[in-house]
């Protein structure tokens, strides 16, 4: 679907005569098609969106996967114009310097590439931890612009941001419709369907290419999966990989990470071994207390259970907790490490972009002796 | 038919005992039969761990199936006499619709106020029975109020369906404002749970059935008289205020107290009082009442038992069986049965 501005046409039209000169020949509007846009930006881990660059050009294709839906983005510098043999989804002229973000996984890459200023809007702005976001969000530089199920339309046309990040996909599409109709320009970032911890860190380069900060994003994220393989190869070699089992009770079902989830790989990682890594899931498993009990009645370590963030609050919940050996013994953690000032969890917003840091984390509860100097950041024992 | 029908009373007891003990015996995990015996007999098991599985986890939950089942059957078979309508259920006097608000309140308010659920969780269950309970709690004392105004039941019937309608309304808008996490622990606890129930809570529960089930028995001949509509029962000497007043006492009781524990529990309350009229072919409430129980019973207890899935890890929700197996097995006996008004007048 070709989205053409009509402004920018008639901007364009006038200063015909400046592009021809200003421009590669190599590069004319009419010899721009999908195919020409060749060199491919380099995603190693990243399997939802793909990128390939041509001077100033850049495509990016975001797929949503289990629809096989592709999302078709062209980002060009200001004033460019795309011929008619290109058909895309959104035309975004960059560097994006106004942006709302829909998901505290979106926050980060603003901070990381340093430009936490470009943000000027989020959905429910209490869920931000990050200092340098919160303090632009006191100053009310950055407006409450609703709920993410019910975006407040008219706060976000008045503030006329460059670029909305949205993170909604599959068949409800109402609020990409209506960001259709209100012609403000919006991307998906899709790094929760992400099947790898490095493969959603990846997506700050998608960041970068929209920012303009590419070479940063790029830079960060070598460091970061640099990182991430030296604590892996570390964890790797240990003999003796203790138990781990995750989840919470909701009624009468017990629900936990498929073997296939990013808690389940994460404790792979850091060299544990996940106690459900026969249910072959990449969201949750809906389990029967007696099967959990059956097989994690003995078992040492139990890693992530939801809200709850002290042993009291467990067994007031649900008595039945008590009956785990982990209980007894004291070894159970949630990622309440670090709360922000209004109560988000920043393991829901740093931990994506710092795969890093959340492996850290696990191999020193795992492994106490391979990282003896590390404090613990995202996660935290319940008493 | 007097012998017929203790007969029948007898194997429905018999059935009940069958399938409490199979509900004991089956489960997600396997566990011999001869260690389930030991450990119900006070003895050590092989394994420590079925002996928490059993007493722990299976035998509450048995208990709590016998007594919303039976306490759900109950207070359906009366809301249905008192409306003398065959669509009335536990929940029509907008109990349960009450008791969601109140849940919803507790969870998704949360965001709302900028609170999270974890705050609340010190106090755990009791906090959710309690949010639940002061919902329906709210609602019956609105009801009672309108019930001593109004003199005709249809109105309060609609009054009620309007109540319910009020809170969902008031539900949808905390849905609205509440992050998917919140809305997912909101919405499981609408599927329904037996297992959640232990110790204190088990108590409270009991005491509560026991006297709503008591107070029914105490009731049951003016319920025949209302059957024959209010002008008839009043003409026979029973006060109709009163005989209202504890119907609905006895409802709220019964299905507040269960949905408290239980979450809003499906299909039962509307179902087993039409299939105990079928079986046993009458409209009295003398025969009704105890047949309700172990109808309700022994029905909660095998969806119980069905929603284990055996030889499976996973689980299914509670509501989503009562329906599944209820719906088509009622909408088969209806169709081989006569007309089912029959039993209203």
């Amino acid at each position: 679907m070709l989205r053409v501005n009509t402004k920018l046409i008639f901007f364009a039209v006038l200063c015909s005569g400046m592009f021809l000169v200003s421009c590669d020949p190599s590069e004319k509007q009419g010899h721009l098609t999908e195919a020409s846009i060749s060199n491919p930006v380099e995603i190693s881990y990243a399997k939802r969106f793909k990128a390939w660059k041509k001077g100033d050009i850049t495509r990016i294709v975001v797929n949503s996967g289990e629809s096989g839906e592709q999302f078709d983005y062209w980002l060009i510098p200001a004033g460019f114009v795309l011929p008619d043999t290109v058909s895309a989804d959104q035309i975004i002229e960059i560097p994006v310097t106004k942006w709302v973000v829909t998901s505290t996984t979106h926050v980060p890459g603003l901070d990381l590439l340093e430009i936490p200023d470009y943000l000027v809007g989020f959905p429910n702005t209490n869920y931000i931890s990050s200092v340098a976001i919160r303090s632009r969000i006191e100053q009310d530089l950055v407006k409450d612009i609703g709920t993410v199920n019910g975006l407040n339309f008219e706060s976000l046309v008045e503030l006329q941001p460059e670029l909305v990040i949205s993170y909604i996909s599959g068949p409800d599409r109402s609020q990409l419709d209506q960001l259709d109709q209100s012609g403000i320009p919006y991307v998906l970032n899709l790094d929760f369907m992400e099947e790898s911890p490095l493969g959603r860190a990846e997506w700050i380069k998608f960041i970068g290419l929209l920012s303009g900060r590419f070479e940063l994003a790029d830079s960060i994220f070598k460091a970061i999966e640099q990182d991430y393989l030296n604590l892996r190869n570390l964890a790797g070699n240990v003999r003796e990989k203790p138990t781990v089992f995750s989840g919470l009770l909701y009624g009468d079902t017990w629900f936990a990470p498929g073997a296939n989830s990013f808690a389940a790989k994460f404790i792979e990682h850091a060299g544990g071994n996940y106690s459900w890594d026969d249910q072959d899931h990449f969201g949750s498993v809906e389990l029967s207390l007696e099967a959990v009990f059956d097989r994690n009645g003995d078992t040492e370590f139990w890693i992530g259970t939801g809200d709850y963030s002290s042993k009291q609050a467990l067994a007031g919940a649900d008595p039945r907790y008590s009956h785990f050996q982990a209980f007894k013994t004291d070894k159970i953690y949630n990622y309440h490490g670090s709360i922000g000032p209004t109560g988000g969890f920043e393991y829901f917003e740093l931990g994506g972009a710092r795969p890093d840091l959340v492996l850290a984390d696990l191999i020193k509860i795992l492994h106490p002796d391979l990282l003896p100097d590390h404090q613990l950041y995202f996660y935290q024992k319940l008493d | 038919m007097k012998k017929a029908g203790s007969t029948l009373l007898l194997v429905m007891v018999l059935t009940l005992v069958v399938v409490a003990l199979m509900d004991i015996l089956i489960g997600s995990v396997k566990i011999p039969a001869a260690e389930i015996f030991t450990i119900l007999s006070g003895g050590q098991a092989q394994n420590q761990g079925w002996k928490t599985i059993i007493l722990e986890f299976r035998v509450p939950k048995l208990i709590t199936a016998i007594l919303a089942g039976s306490g759900l059957a109950i207070s359906g078979l009366i809301m249905q006499t008192m409306f003398r309508n065959p669509l009335a259920g536990p929940f029509v006097l907008g109990i349960s619709s009450g008791a969601s608000l109140g849940v919803a309140l507790l969870i998704l308010a949360g965001s709302f106020l900028g609170l999270s659920f974890s705050r609340f969780s010190i106090v755990g269950n009791w906090t959710l029975v309690l949010a639940a309970i002061s919902g329906a709690v709210g609602v019956l004392i609105l009801i009672l109020m309108i019930s001593i105004r109004v003199r005709d039941s249809m109105t309060l019937l609609i009054i009620g369906l309007m109540v319910g309608s009020l809170s969902s309304a008031l539900v949808s808008v905390l849905q609205y404002y509440s992050e998917a996490q919140q809305i997912q622990a909101f919405l499981i606890w609408t599927f329904g749970n037996l297992g959640g129930v232990h110790g204190q809570e088990l108590l409270v529960l009991s005491i509560a059935v026991l006297i709503g089930l008591t107070g029914c028995w105490f009731i049951s001949k003016p319920l025949n008289a209302l059957l024959l509509g209010e002008a008839y029962a009043s003409s026979m000497g029973v006060n109709i205020k009163r005989t209202r007043l504890m119907i609905i006492l006895i409802t709220s009781v019964l299905a507040g107290a269960i949905t408290a524990f239980c979450g809003p529990l499906a299909f039962i309350g509307i179902a087993i009082p039409h299939l105990a009229r079928i079986i046993f072919k009458t409209a009295d409430h003398r025969v009704l009442v105890p047949v309700s129980i172990l109808l309700g019973a022994t029905v909660m207890t095998l969806c119980d038992l069905a929603s284990q899935i055996p030889g499976s890890s996973q689980t299914l929700p509670i509501n989503a069986i009562t329906s599944l197996i209820g719906a088509p097995a009622v909408i088969a006996i209806l169709l081989k049965s006569r007309n089912l008004s029959k039993s209203f007048s």
